[in-house]
């Protein structure tokens, strides 16, 4: 009790210095006082009788000393005194401050974002009740592959493990199943509507009643479904998401209860779930499995729902893995058609939604932060040594007045953890800046709503972790390095003796390979721009200008015949027409840079009979383009020419009346010089060969690729989407343009969502942010690589200085010009640079290989001489900028001072 | 000084202890004097030692200080035991009489 009082005083006491010193002090002097009046009263002249009460009361300063060891905790208050002593030392230095904590922040930055990014991707996971007994159960067929579940496989497991859970043992000696509860979903876009709004689409899900409790959320208001909501003929609820009872309902809670349009049916309004949940994808709104069309429902080889079960209490996966196998067991014998070979297979559910952490292109990532990071420190370690030659004497002198070696450690150390610690903030905050970045190049509903990129507890930990790591790999080189000062040379031969370095060696080795590094990485961000400008060059360039995008979804309960999606996309083009004064305007079921399905196809001769595979098609096993469905003004709109044969008419694609466009890069590829008017083609082998009507100037489709691809314009009449971008080259303002097809869609279905408006340039920024995402961290990679390396040699070059102080001031004294000084550290620095890139440029053959596929007519490569030449001049230019104060410190030295200090 | 002897670790606080409880509050100086005259002079006992154990005991909630004024008009901090620093020096003083037993038992046992 006493002990513990006394450690909490203790404690207290570190924040209480002052006033703790200041009484300490009152009563010393009061003691001396009150010996002098002894001494006095015993008849000494008052003089003296100061002398003696000081020798009686012995050192005062020791007193103090002994005093503070016990009021306080000794290593506590000696850290705060080195903290102190370590911010003042820096702050008398800043620029060798300024440039440990940009190198060091740099790369604890990189480390921190790659981190961030690999635990909101990979290690984050959703955000529900103990997700690790959350498992997701799916099946695999004969050739092993994955699948969903059938509504009646996932009616029927759960009614076994609920039947099992309400007879317990009872019969067949079943204990609890592995498995109480069992959910399933399945996502969907639907079209909301009601009296308030104009349509919206929205994200959602089918989900099962289950759903809720299982992953332990609760809706704001209202309630979530009951489990006969599961089942067909239960009435039509709805339940939405915080965002949308917001955005659209401007958070109004009588918005329970009332009727509103989903997809074109009306549903009641049952709950409204908290912010932050979206499950399974970003879902803002959920109807019960009953709403699932009958046909889906009622069919055991339409396998549409994604599974998942928690885990009982003490059960474990191995055991439910053993009961979904005798249930998978079971259905083989049971419906053999449909469950011959289909096993069931479980794993935690987080396994299945996130990518795992140990996939070869996540390890390279984290790898690559952390030689990042393991660059700086040596950077920083070498700013140290660099410094430490600089403070030999000042460690000497500590540690002639009594300061052991460990002292002095710690002392250093203090100094570089508080380098460290201001390192770990610029870093985090950089870290929160690139991420802010990089998740505005994700376009919305791209990555699941627990992927965000942001800076959780888990990444704080791991920055805290590596800032101490960084503490002891910076540090502890040149803290026992310098602390091995040999006394006596240091204080009476000078400063440059005491550090022999052993490891001068590696100093410079390592040097050479940050200068490569960046050589490296700065010719890759460089072949990426260069890769931009020569595709901006050689590829058809839409002009943006006045170009809007919008998407529309056709409801899938009121659309799901082909003729009532093509009969929606006629009406709307007559309204259109009727409009007139909006400018063109085309539809398209992807736009150029936005993907679109890639199909096997296959290419014959008008005149030839159906010879297989088309012609001489050899050397391409399978041939495959990018098929879209466009409407007939869709490339008028988008400015693209023809460069053969016509465009569609009104006609294409009705029966009777196939036609197809492709693009030339098709024609290069699969038709190689023969006629492409009236060549057929044919999607996979299904479908009917359609005769080529024209051929249009080749436009990017998909995002990635060196080249652009093959594509194939079908008629959207032949195959209406369901989800169709539509694309107005406006002749007045946008905004009025949208507000026009707006009307006439309304006009038309009040049912159907106009969404996504946005400029073409914005669509196609969107539509390549994977590109562009790993294109910003390569070309960010590259500029610290170059600032570590500049740094790198900055303290390279000061240590040398500071080491050759004495020599070079010999040589000034005895006549040596500036210019020849100069030059003497010059060339070893030019000497370092050279092998750098040197040994940069032979690393950039094998890169150019792993990174440069080798591209028919791109031909631009990370080994173009010009642009290495350019790179590597550039990088030596920085760098020996960065080099002016050393090398002037060295010229401007004045001899005499300089060997007089020694 | 042949026969000075120095104090045995941990038996300072003891001491100080059993000082305050017996003549009441006291000043360090005036602690130290006592300490010098009840032992005679023997001990060695450097008066800035004294600081030490004085935290310690106050921060153990044994002790309490005050400022005061002497006789003399001097000021002082003025030491008094307090109830839980009187129930410690009993507790110590019996264990003190225990360990003296054990020592003398050990040391001077005859062979």
């Amino acid at each position: 009790m006493a002990n513990l009082r006394r450690a909490l005083r203790r404690i207290a006491a570190l924040f209480r210095r002052r006033a703790a010193e200041d009484e300490l002090a009152r009563e010393l002097a009061a003691h001396l006082a009150l010996l002098e009046d002894e001494h006095r009263r015993r008849g000494l002249p008052p003089g003296d009788a100061r002398a003696a009460a000081r020798r009686a009361m012995g050192s005062v300063a020791r007193a103090k000393d002994l005093h503070r060891d016990a009021r306080s905790v000794a290593w506590l208050e000696d850290l705060r005194r080195d903290v102190r002593h370590a911010a003042r030392a820096l702050l008398r230095a800043p620029g060798f401050a300024f440039l440990a904590v940009l190198a060091l922040g740099l790369g604890i930055g990189v480390n921190t974002t790659f981190f961030a990014l690999v635990n909101a991707i990979c290690l984050r996971g959703l955000p529900i009740d103990s997700p690790e007994r959350v498992l997701y159960v799916s099946t695999r067929d004969a050739r092993n592959q994955q699948g969903l579940l059938s509504f009646a496989e996932f009616e029927d497991l759960r009614s076994r493990l609920g039947a099992a859970r309400r007879a317990p043992s009872a019969s067949r000696g079943v204990t609890t199943p592995a498995f109480p509860q069992v959910g399933a979903y399945t996502n969907t876009i639907v079209a909301l509507n009601d009296d308030r709004q104009p349509p919206d689409r929205v994200l959602g899900a089918f989900v099962s009643a289950s759903t809720f409790e299982l992953l332990g959320h609760r809706p704001i208001l209202g309630r979530t479904f009951h489990p006969d909501e599961d089942r067909a003929g239960a009435p039509s609820v709805v339940i939405i998401g915080s965002e949308i009872w917001q955005s659209r309902y401007a958070s109004d809670p009588e918005i329970l209860g009332e009727t509103v349009t989903v997809s074109g049916v009306p549903a009641t309004v049952i709950g409204v779930m908290p912010r932050g949940f979206m499950f399974p994808a970003n879902a803002d709104l959920w109807r019960p499995l009953a709403a699932v069309r009958a046909e889906i429902r009622e069919s055991r080889a339409e396998r549409r729902l994604a599974v998942f079960a928690r885990l009982a209490p003490a059960a474990t996966e191995a055991q439910a893995r053993a009961e979904t196998t005798s249930i998978a067991a079971a259905w083989a014998r049971d419906f053999p058609e449909t469950n011959r070979d289909v096993q069931l297979d479980v794993k935690p559910i987080n396994e299945q939604l996130n990518p795992s952490v140990m996939q070869r292109a996540w390890i390279a990532f984290i790898t690559a932060g952390m030689l990042v990071l393991l660059v700086a420190c040596a950077n920083v370690a070498n700013l140290l040594l660099m410094r430490g030659a600089a403070r030999g004497q000042e460690i000497a002198i500590r540690a002639s007045i009594g300061a052991t070696r460990g002292r002095v450690v710690r002392q250093l150390l203090t100094e570089g953890a508080v380098l460290a610690g201001l390192a770990g903030l610029a870093g985090v905050a950089m870290a929160w800046a690139g991420l802010r970045v990089l998740a505005g190049m994700v376009p919305p509903e791209t990555l699941p709503y627990w992927m965000a990129f942001a800076i959780d507890a888990r990444v704080l930990a791991v920055t805290a972790a590596v800032c101490l790591g960084c503490v002891f790999v910076c540090g502890l080189p040149s803290a026992l390095h310098v602390s091995r000062v040999d006394l006596r040379a240091t204080l009476t031969e000078g400063s440059s003796t005491i550090l022999r370095m052993p490891a001068r060696r590696w100093v410079s080795a390592l040097l050479a390979l940050e200068f490569a590094a960046a050589l490296v990485l700065m010719s890759l961000a460089v072949m990426s721009l260069r890769l931009d400008a020569a595709r901006r060059q050689a590829e058809f360039q839409i002009d943006p200008t006045a170009l809007v995008t919008m998407w529309l979804t056709l409801p899938a309960d009121a659309y799901r015949a082909p003729g009532t999606r093509a009969a929606f996309f006629d009406r709307l083009d007559e309204a259109i027409q009727a409009t007139g004064s909006i400018g063109s305007i085309g539809l398209t079921s992807a736009l150029p840079y936005g993907g679109g399905q890639q199909r096997a196809v296959q290419v014959r001769d008008a005149g030839a009979g159906a010879r297989g595979s088309g012609f001489d098609a050899g050397e391409d096993p399978a041939p495959t383009a990018t098929v879209i469905s466009i409407s007939e003004r869709y490339l008028t709109a988008l400015g693209v020419p023809l460069r053969r044969g016509r465009a569609f008419t009104r006609d294409d694609g009705r029966p009777g009346r196939e036609a197809a466009l492709v693009n030339e890069r098709f024609v290069q590829l699969f038709l190689r010089g023969r006629e492409p008017i009236g060549a057929l083609v044919r999607i996979g082998d299904q479908d009917p060969w359609v005769p080529i009507v024209g051929v249009a100037t080749t436009v990017r489709q998909q995002a990635v690729g060196t080249e652009p691809g093959p594509v194939v314009f079908l008629p959207v009449r032949a195959s209406p989407p369901a989800t169709t971008i539509l694309v107005a080259r406006t002749a007045g303002k946008p905004g009025d343009a949208v507000g026009q097809l707006r009307r006439a869609v309304e006009r038309i279905d009040s049912n159907v969502p106009l969404y996504r408006v946005m400029t073409f340039e914005e669509s196609v920024r969107n539509a390549s942010w994977n590109g562009r995402l790993s294109d910003a961290i390569i070309k960010s990679i590259a500029a610290v690589a170059l600032v570590l390396a500049t740094v790198g040699l900055y303290a390279v070059t000061g240590y040398t200085v500071e080491r050759w102080r004495r020599e070079l001031a010999l040589r000034v004294a005895l006549g040596a010009k500036a210019r020849q000084v100069g030059w003497l550290v010059v060339r070893r620095l030019l000497m370092q640079l050279a092998i750098g890139l040197g040994i940069g440029l032979m690393l950039a053959v094998p890169f150019d290989r792993a990174f440069n596929e080798p591209a028919a007519g791109g031909g631009v490569g990370m080994l173009d001489p010009g642009a290495l030449l350019i790179t590597g001049l550039g990088i030596a230019g920085i760098a020996m900028i960065a080099c002016v104060i050393p090398v002037r410190r060295a010229v401007r030295l004045d001899p005499l001072a300089s060997l007089r200090a020694e | 000084m042949p026969d000075r002897v120095e104090l045995l670790q941990g038996t300072l606080d003891l001491i100080v202890l059993r000082a305050l409880s017996t003549m009441g509050p006291q000043h360090a100086y005036g602690l130290a004097a006592r300490l010098e005259q009840v032992g005679e002079h023997r001990l060695t006992l450097n008066q800035g030692t004294l600081y030490p154990a004085l935290v310690r005991l106050e921060q153990k909630g044994w002790i309490r200080g005050a400022w005061q004024r002497t006789e003399a008009n001097r000021e002082a901090k003025y030491y008094s035991i307090t109830k839980s620093g009187t129930r410690a020096l009993e507790k110590q003083t019996e264990r003190w009489r225990r360990l003296e037993g054990l020592v003398n038992a050990l040391l001077l046992e005859k062979p």
